[in-house]
């Protein structure tokens, strides 16, 4: 056994490391169990002493939270969908075809990289008051159909593909889509995984943008959702609550693309 | 070929950028200039035509409140709102009425950039001090053309010129509500006082404040935070006989009164009588709750938890140092200028504010009826009777169109001098000039 | 009308050659045209449109509701006297401080971590990640009340073990920040992590044996290998970290709204302040511009120092 105590300083350290990481998570989780009155006198108030789903049937009676949750789902599923595809495709267009413009578009394109949203922000709200677009999806999701860093990190990954599979399926006589969606796509899976990833995380978090741009209750995600009854209640046990429903979807799909989120998100720090 | 390219672009976004200005301005000028002759609807609503009137009004109106209750009580108010609702279906059947709850924090941000996008409620709630603001802006729709029939006698006097602005009337009143200092019996014994004779005057509070300390107490709370200023600043600057603006619309916040007060709060910061996170707190309610505080400051809501929480409590008198005064609002519910059914909003505000609608409300809310005919709901209640004595001596609050701006700066300035960074008069100059910036941006 | 004629007739005899060269390019790359005009026409639209436009907007008083008006430099030159403005500045550099460091060297000692040939490890480095897929709103909610200012605060129950009496924290102006930061290197050093994972898992064995030949220590092997080899990486990590601190405005917005006395009043939230709560969103724009401004500055000079090439 001597080569497994060597090993237990470290697994101390994993261990103690982890209980700090998970400690906000623990946290939340008992507490949304717990009935906690406003007389809040002891400083161990989230432990439940009599676990009670009460917080839960309030939220879903009191607000719309099932709906903020669909909202959240649709108006990031969408984008995601959207920007994996266009992602691919213009990946494969700025790396693999040869056009006129095509450098001077690509640089273009990417010179707005470092334009912060929120500079954007105020012209899009006016912009979007006269389209009569302000309190609706189309104002979340529009936008943010492709995403210039999706398309580069796609672009640089397949500049690192031979042309050879490719120029075999045009001599054999396939099309532009063909050759795309049966050969350059499910080569380019590891570096959209990335972009998925990437997209999911941003449009699922954002709490800016829509705090702005939708109004009414039913329409907002669940981050606004979620902000509006950390204000309103003031109540541990009902925040809580509202965390874990909010915090159970991304968990859910980072259990399941777990790899891709730990693996995809490092490319793009290499390749740049 | 690149700098061409930049350079065609740059020309494409100026003169879509230019396009989109012109065609703003015009929009703009077209929406400021008013109809000349009023509403056709408005005519039509009267009594007197009878049924036809109530299948004239049509579309959707959105309704905007807020929570005005705690969570225990969520679902009463849900269900007076839609009492209202079939009740109004009922006279107007083909209006749709949508309500949504918005939560009190940013409800001004919320509201303005709604419909300021054409997305915002027809029927909203205001308070006395935001109601200057908010016509000045051009937000509000006067009512005047729907309020013919109205029984406008009713509606306690203050409550109802609370709404006028320039002397167009732009909300009805739906409640009263009056603050003041609301203490633990218990604790008022545990320090060998009499809950029968609270103090009156700012002297008798501070002896009591002082015991309070010694037996390991917080004499009171002191949201520094959200309550700035209605709840925190205002109620002792006037009882010291000061105020923000003078008659006359000048600054006098950093006048003696002013600096005396800022003085006050920086005594009990460092005192302790408040607790020492009041620099930013948004709530101290825990505190009192708990049973470490002596007094809170509160109203007819705060004595609904209360209640609930089985707290043995006294209200407390609105405390003299020159003046007796205290805060207490008036909520009322207004027609936005950018709706597009205003007479079906106006008469939505209208049966809102009926006699028995301020019955059900208050009843639930524990505010005072704004009507004199609904008066009678609090009777036998004690603690309510109280409250709407206090009422007599209440202030809406600073009344000017920067009376809510100015709140987070006096707010900032009270901060940075709890926490040592500037004197009290240091900190009351500060604000004064604070408020004169933003009197000046008007 | 004579010389558009004869300009006419110039144009017509180069035309069968361009006519026949667009023809071939059509054929050619339709494909490639019928992706990138949409795209392009949505790049006009929702980008370059209105980064122009808010140029624009920075020169006008535009109240959204009621009447814009141009105004010249008035917006500039309030921002240059807004002591407020460069105050939320000097925020958001404090901010910077206090989270990038911070966010990179926990990230590279979780990423030396999770590097060790363990079955434990992959476990772990999951763990370390899940604050990142959680959104600020979630752990600003927690947050808020492990933070709490009074003895029912659980860090300060946890402070009290080691004899420290009740700390402020967002009510104090000097902690109030520094707990926004351990919020956001809470959330992103799992992020950094992983940057760091992928360059170590890069560098190539033979270096460390060599230098092991050569008698070198692990403290030595670290610095003079490891460190100096993930420059890409940590250039790469201090640009990211850096963007996203000057974009600071959820945990603000939800936990201090910007107190107190302004000491989290981020650029972000000031311009939300303004544009949106205050409705001038002339003057929001300006600080937006600023905002763009000092972001550009900071990751140019970031590259000039820091993007060096490196060779294995």
């Amino acid at each position: 056994m001597p080569a497994a105590l060597k090993r237990l300083p470290l697994y101390v350290v994993f261990a103690l490391l982890g209980a700090v990481f998970l400690f906000p998570f623990v946290l939340m989780a008992l507490g949304s169990f717990q009935k906690v009155g406003r007389a809040i006198a002891d400083p161990l108030f989230w432990i439940p002493d009599e676990p009670t789903l009460y917080n839960f049937n309030y939220i879903f009676e009191a607000s719309n939270f099932a709906r903020w949750i669909g909202n959240s789902l649709f108006l990031t599923l969408v984008p995601v969908a959207a920007q994996l595809f266009l992602a691919g495709l213009l990946g494969y267009i700025f790396a693999k075809k040869r056009f006129f413009g095509r450098e001077t578009i690509f640089w273009l394109l990417m010179a707005v990289v470092m334009v912060p949203n929120q500079l954007l922000i105020i012209p899009k709200f006016i912009m979007f008051s006269k389209f009569g677009w302000v309190n609706t999806y189309a104002s979340i999701i529009v936008p943010e159909l492709w995403s210039i860093m999706g398309v580069f990190l796609v672009r640089q990954f397949m500049l690192t593909i031979p042309n050879d599979m490719e120029e075999a399926a045009y001599i054999d006589g396939a099309g532009d889509f063909r050759v795309f969606f049966q050969i350059m796509l499910p080569l380019a899976k590891p570096a959209l995984a990335t972009v998925g990833t990437f997209a999911f995380i941003s449009c699922w978090n954002d709490l800016f943008t829509p705090l702005i741009f939708l109004t009414a209750e039913k329409m907002y995600p669940i981050t606004v959702g979620l902000s509006s009854l950390l204000t309103k209640e003031g109540n541990f046990g009902i925040e809580m609550a509202g965390a874990v429903l909010s915090f159970i979807p991304t968990f859910l799909i980072f259990l399941f693309f777990q790899r891709y989120f730990t693996e995809g998100i490092a490319m793009s720090g290499i390749k740049s | 070929m690149f700098k061409k390219g930049i350079l065609l672009l740059a020309i494409l976004v100026w003169s879509l950028a230019l396009v989109a200005c012109g065609s703003n301005g015009n929009r703009d000028t077209a929406a400021s200039s008013p109809p000349a002759s009023p509403p056709p609807s408005a005519s039509a609503s009267g009594e007197s035509s009878g049924t036809p009137a109530g299948e004239a009004l049509s579309g959707e109106i959105t309704v905007w409140a807020h929570p005005y209750v705690s969570e225990e009580k969520a679902s009463e108010l849900k269900a007076f709102w839609n009492a209202v609702i079939q009740d109004y279906n009922a006279k107007y059947p083909n209006v749709k009425v949508k309500y949504e709850e918005i939560p009190w924090k940013e409800r001004e941000q919320k509201i303005l950039t709604a419909i300021a996008s054409g997305t915002g409620p027809d029927v909203f709630y205001q308070i006395p001090d935001q109601v200057p603001q908010f016509a000045n802006q051009g937000v509000l729709a006067p009512l005047d053309d729907y309020l013919a029939d109205a029984d406008l006698a009713d509606f306690n006097e203050g409550a109802l010129r609370a709404g006028n602005f320039g002397g167009k009337q732009y909300a009805l009143p739906i409640l009263q509500e009056t603050q003041t200092l609301i203490y633990n019996a218990d604790i008022v014994k545990a320090i060998g006082e009499d809950p029968a004779k609270l103090p009156t005057t700012w002297d008798e509070f501070n002896a009591w404040a002082e015991k309070a300390v010694s037996k390991g107490y917080y004499a009171r709370d002191f949201a520094g935070a959200e309550a700035c200023c209605n709840a925190t600043l205002y109620p002792l600057l006037w009882q010291k006989g000061g105020d923000v603006l003078a008659e006359d619309g000048s600054v006098i916040l950093d006048n003696e009164a002013g600096v005396a007060t800022f003085q006050y709060i920086k005594d009990m910061y460092d005192k302790k009588w408040i607790p020492a996170d009041s620099v930013s707190n948004k709530d101290q309610f825990p505190e009192f709750l708990s049973g470490k505080m002596m007094a809170i400051w509160g109203s007819g809501y705060t004595v609904n938890v209360l209640n609930e929480e089985k707290i043995n409590y006294v209200i407390g008198e609105p405390l003299t140092d020159k003046v007796k005064a205290t805060f207490g609002t008036v909520g009322m519910f207004v027609v936005s200028e950018k709706s597009k059914n205003k007479a079906a909003a106006a008469e939505f505000v209208k049966l809102l504010t009926n006699k028995e609608n301020q019955e059900a409300f208050n009843k639930l809310t524990n505010y005072i009826p704004a009507r004199k005919s609904a008066g009678s709901i609090h009777d036998g209640d004690e603690a309510m009777k109280k409250m709407t004595e206090i009422a007599a001596v209440s202030r809406p609050g600073i009344v000017s169109p920067v009376a809510r701006t100015i709140m987070p700066k006096i707010q900032a300035e009270i901060a940075a001098m709890l926490e040592g960074a500037k004197t009290p008069q240091e900190a009351a100059g500060a604000a004064a000039q604070a408020v004169k910036d933003e009197l000046a941006k008007l | 009308m004579k010389a558009y004629a004869t300009a006419d007739t110039a144009n017509v005899s180069a035309k069968p050659g361009l006519a026949a060269r667009l023809k071939k390019e059509w054929r050619k790359n339709a494909f490639v045209y019928v992706v990138l005009v949409p795209v392009l026409l949505h790049f006009l639209v929702f980008q370059a449109f209105p980064l122009g436009f808010s140029f624009v907007l920075s020169f006008m008083d535009w109240p959204i509701i009621g009447k814009a008006e141009f105004a010249g430099f008035k917006n500039w030159e309030t921002f240059l006297h807004d002591r407020l403005a460069w105050k939320s500045i000097g925020n958001t550099l404090l901010f910077s401080l206090y989270y990038i460091l911070p966010t990179m060297g926990i990230g590279l000692l979780l990423a030396l971590l999770v590097s060790v040939r363990s079955k434990l490890a992959g476990f772990f480095k999951s763990v370390y990640f899940v604050p990142v897929v959680t959104s600020f709103v979630v752990i600003s909610g927690i947050w808020a009340w492990i933070f709490k200012g009074n003895d029912t605060g659980i860090f300060n129950y946890v402070l009290s073990w080691f004899g420290i009496g009740p700390q402020l924290f967002f009510s104090d102006s000097k902690q109030a920040m520094i707990v926004l930061a351990s919020l956001s290197v809470f959330k992103v050093c799992g992020s950094t992590m992983v940057y760091y994972y992928a360059g170590l898992k890069s560098i190539p064995a033979h270096l460390y044996e060599a230098a092991k030949i050569d008698g070198a220590s692990g403290w030595t092997m670290f610095w003079r290998i490891t460190f100096v080899l993930l420059l890409p990486i940590h250039f790469y990590v201090a640009i990211f970290t850096t963007i996203g601190s000057f974009q600071i405005f959820d945990s603000a917005f939800l936990l201090t709204s910007g107190g107190p006395n302004y000491a989290t009043t981020t650029i972000v939230y000031y311009l939300y302040q303004e544009g949106f709560v205050g409705l001038r969103m002339g003057y929001a724009s300006v600080l937006a511009y600023v905002l763009f401004f000092i972001v550009l500055i900071l990751s140019l000079v970031q590259r000039k120092f820091l993007g060096k090439e490196v060779h294995y």
